[in-house]
């Protein structure tokens, strides 16, 4: 497929990348000379530099020949109309970001299917869920919705007394089948293993796994022997994502603080929020963090859009009381950072919109894909359809490449935990767990009928 | 060519005399003993697939694994084994509450005992879902600690069942 990226910033350069990769024939167009020069360099793609908002730009982009044009710089206007211009120019896939909720809300003045622009990316309502899915469900540092809400794909880290530390795989997949979970993969430091059935799950592991949703709290009491649930939340940033995120959970904890730096903004966020108790002032002032109850914290979310603040709040406010952390982190340099100073739970929207962006350009029946935080891994939700090659037989004659596993199956409305024996029908949402060398192998197993190249 | 999947209810595995009033013992063990008898009471078929100690050994090594006080004074020991031909199910109160290892620490009033074929994961889940969402209805916890037969425990038990059928069928309405 001919792709043209449209903003070289962290989410453009990372797809730019994995689509190249993968053998799509890439453009990309930025403003900024270095970068262009960069990706020249890096990647085998056709880097323009200019405005992407002029059409004269995007034409030397090719534009004209492109099937899909996915818009992502920092402005939503330029995105805007990049979109527009790529729907008056004929390109059949037009993929926008567009962060304000002015043009995206339903209150919307401009329907954006109107201006021609038929699919618009925003991560932060899907980071704002995980977040309060997170509070909501005791110990969870990953989250995200599959099968349409009736599946969780659910991090958790293994502790000393949690009752699944040292035991097999095959112990939990048994207890997994009937419960409705499967552990997909295991990090040990650097390490991310498939696991196969003689392993063991050990403390200081962080655990992926699926579960159905109906049974999760089967699941819970195999992780932790006790629980204290989330009562007290500090959200440091009154950015979109802080004040939504307070918003949401204002019902579902006792108490939420929200510290937002500038007195403008932190004065119309208190006249917004009803139950939060706004503070004006630096996140990283220990006076102001004592002031919003930092002793009985029980999460601390630093969500602003500045990365070296959100890191540095969070460490000041783990370093002073016992609460666990939430960062947002969009520099994919500082993901590994955050991870080794113990911060539980790293948000990064580019992986957000990179799963939201890949779905669009799968091949198959994809309905999402989900990037996990800390590895290249993705879950790949999918429809098997009649005449693709993973029907054709059971699961273990499918010769399934060694760095994926069909985490999930949902068939006819319910969960069903696969085996060796089991077979995909059509009709069957599937869950597949892949590492990047598996993805090309995956994918042409639920091609539908025949294999076309890319 | 989507079928609708059948509904499990909950009078598919659930007969009135595998109900208990209340507990007697008030330790885990002799609790799983007692929950284990009570899948045998009206069903004499059972002890020729499956010894009572048999079963009861199976629900305590899941029990070992982790608890299945999943909070809210609910506990849900199930046990699945390829010599069960059906799902099978009992019920048992606790007015004073029995410490079962729960999650949120608070002792479980509300036991609902699970015995599934090992080939019908499926279901077993399913089963897990609808006691789970059925337990946790407060008008059937009140009928439930109120209740003073076993037939008035099935029957609140019945009536919560209803009400999950009649939310559902709510949600399907466009």
């Amino acid at each position: 497929m001919k792709i043209l990226i449209v903003g070289a910033g962290v989410v453009g350069e990372s797809l730019a990348d994995q689509l190249s990769s993968e053998g799509h024939q890439v453009a990309v167009i930025d403003q900024d000379r270095r970068k262009v020069q960069e990706l020249e360099d890096k990647l085998d793609v056709l880097a323009v530099r200019g405005n992407a908002g002029m059409p004269s730009v995007l034409k030397s982009a090719g534009i004209q020949n492109t099937d899909m044009v996915i818009a992502v710089t920092d402005v939503d206007e330029i995105n805007l109309v990049v979109g527009m211009f790529a729907a008056r120019m004929g390109v059949t896939h037009r993929i926008v970001r567009i962060r304000n909720r002015e043009y995206t809300g339903a209150d919307s003045v401009l329907p954006l299917k109107d201006l021609g622009i038929d699919h618009v990316i925003n991560p932060e309502p899907t980071i704002v869920n995980a977040l309060t899915r997170m509070i909501e469900i005791p110990g969870a540092i990953d989250f995200g919705a599959l099968a349409g809400g009736q599946v969780l794909l659910l991090g958790f880290l293994i502790t000393a007394d949690s009752p699944a530390a040292g035991r097999s795989m095959a112990e939990l997949r048994k207890v997994g089948e009937a419960d409705g979970f499967l552990v997909l993969n295991i990090h040990r430091g650097e390490k991310v293993i498939v696991p196969k059935g003689s392993d063991t799950v050990e403390p200081g592991d962080k655990v992926h796994l699926v579960v159905s949703t109906e049974t999760l709290p089967f699941l819970l009491p195999l992780i932790h022997r006790t629980v204290d649930p989330i009562k007290q939340v500090i959200i440091a940033g009154g950015s979109r994502i802080g004040v939504t995120l307070a918003e949401a959970i204002e019902p579902k904890v006792d108490r939420v603080f929200l510290i937002e730096p500038d007195s403008e903004q932190a004065e119309e966020i208190a006249e917004r929020l009803e139950r939060t108790i706004v503070l004006q002032g630096d996140a990283t002032d220990l006076d102001l963090l004592k002031e919003a109850s930092l002793e009985r914290c029980d999460l601390f979310c630093a969500v602003s859009d500045d990365d070296q603040l959100n890191m540095l709040a969070a460490l000041l406010a783990k370093k002073h009381s016992k609460t666990r952390a939430a960062v947002l982190v969009h520099q994919p340099e500082y993901l590994a950072v955050m991870q080794s100073l113990g911060v539980e739970i790293i948000v990064n929207p580019r992986l957000v919109t990179v799963g939201e962006i890949l779905m669009h350009v799968r091949r198959g029946h994809i309905h999402s894909v989900t990037r996990l935080a800390d590895s290249l891994a993705e879950i790949i939700e999918m429809e098997a359809t009649e005449g693709s090659p993973a029907l054709r037989a059971k699961l273990r004659d499918l010769h399934f490449p060694a760095n994926a596993l069909v985490g999930a199956i949902v068939r006819e409305g319910s969960l069903m935990i696969p085996d060796g024996n089991t077979q995909i029908a059509a009709g069957d949402t599937v869950l597949v767990y892949a590492l990047p060398d598996a993805i090309p192998r995956v994918e042409k197993l639920f091609a539908r009928r025949r294999f076309f190249g890319p | 060519m989507m079928t609708r999947p059948p509904i499990l209810r909950l009078s598919d595995f659930l007969i009135p005399q595998s109900i208990l009033l209340d507990i007697e013992a008030c330790q885990k063990p002799e609790v799983l003993r007692e929950l284990t008898r009570l899948l045998y009471t009206g069903r004499p078929d059972l002890s020729r697939s499956i010894s009572q100690d048999e079963a009861f050994h199976l629900l305590a090594e899941r029990e070992m694994l982790a608890a299945t006080g999943i909070g809210n004074a609910i506990a849900v020991p199930h046990a699945s084994s390829p010599k069960v031909k059906q799902l099978i199910g009992g019920f048992a109160r606790s007015l004073q509450g029995i410490e079962f290892g729960a999650l949120d620490r608070l002792p479980c009033q509300y036991f609902f005992v699970l015995l599934s074929p090992t080939s019908q994961p499926k279901i077993h889940i399913k089963a897990l879902s609808r006691i789970s969402r059925l337990l946790t209805l407060g008008p059937t916890r009140e009928a439930l600690l109120a209740a003073r037969s076993t037939s008035e425990i099935y029957q609140a038990l019945m009536a919560g069942d209803e009400q999950l059928e009649a939310l559902r069928s709510r949600q399907e309405q466009p």
